[in-house]
């Protein structure tokens, strides 16, 4: 149960995005961020800014995010 | 009387519509192990990782080969790029953990080489990784949207 913790610490994260989605996608709209610890510790407005932030943490360890407040329709 | 095997229930989340569940992500050739937040996908025949996602793990997407069959989306045809190794996938609930192996072929979906950059930009934003019926063949699904359950139905 190695992994327990990293999914312990995922789910959080997950949870506080789901919990604050609302007013994230409304301080961050159109750009990515990036959750640690269940804080947004950065928000970049290209991928390539994002990612070059996220590899100083365990990616384990991050959520990146792009937040959008303009519906868009997915079809996967 | 026996008893039945208690079930092996593995619970996700619904984050802002979209059935959610993590998933430890293990390359033992690339010495990858990436807790991957998967779109539970019943729609997909197969499960991918995305460009965006592979390269966090520490994968570098430009040396991975083109499979050999070609994909088909709402976007039309595509090529997409393989992990010709061995992948495991772990879900996780409070007292259990199950691991599932891919031998080969796992699907990574990276933006066409000559999609222009702003094109390029959007598909990283907003393509997921999906856990197709490759993987949730095994499992009954529940989706709803309090609830995301995965139940492990055995090989």
């Amino acid at each position: 149960m190695l992994s327990k913790s990293l999914f312990v610490d995922s789910i959080k994260n997950l949870q506080f995005l789901n919990d604050n989605y609302d007013r994230l996608v409304k301080e961050y709209n159109n750009k990515w961020i990036i959750i640690h610890k269940q804080k947004v510790i950065k928000s970049e407005d290209t991928s390539e800014e994002a990612l070059s932030f996220a590899r100083r943490y365990d990616p384990n360890s991050i959520l990146m995010k792009y937040m959008q407040a303009e519906e868009i329709a997915m079809f996967f | 009387m026996f008893a039945l095997p208690s079930s092996r229930v593995f619970k996700g989340i619904n984050v802002c519509g979209q059935p959610i569940i993590p998933v430890l992500f293990e390359v033992p050739a690339y010495g990858v192990s990436k807790i991957v937040r998967f779109l539970v996908d019943t729609g997909s025949k197969v499960s991918l990782i995305t460009e965006m996602e592979a390269t966090l793990a520490g994968i570098d997407c430009g040396t991975l080969p083109f499979a050999k069959d070609i994909s088909i989306g709402f976007g039309g045809l595509f090529k997409h790029k393989t992990l010709n190794y061995l992948v495991t996938l772990t879900f996780s609930s409070n007292n259990d953990e199950l691991k599932i192996n891919h031998n080969s072929g796992f699907s990574v979906i990276c933006p066409p080489e000559n999609l222009e950059p702003k094109n390029r930009e959007i598909m990283l934003r907003h393509t997921p990784c999906v856990l197709g019926m490759d993987i949730l063949s095994k499992f009954e699904v529940y989706l709803s949207k309090r609830r995301v359950e995965l139940i492990y139905l055995g090989d």
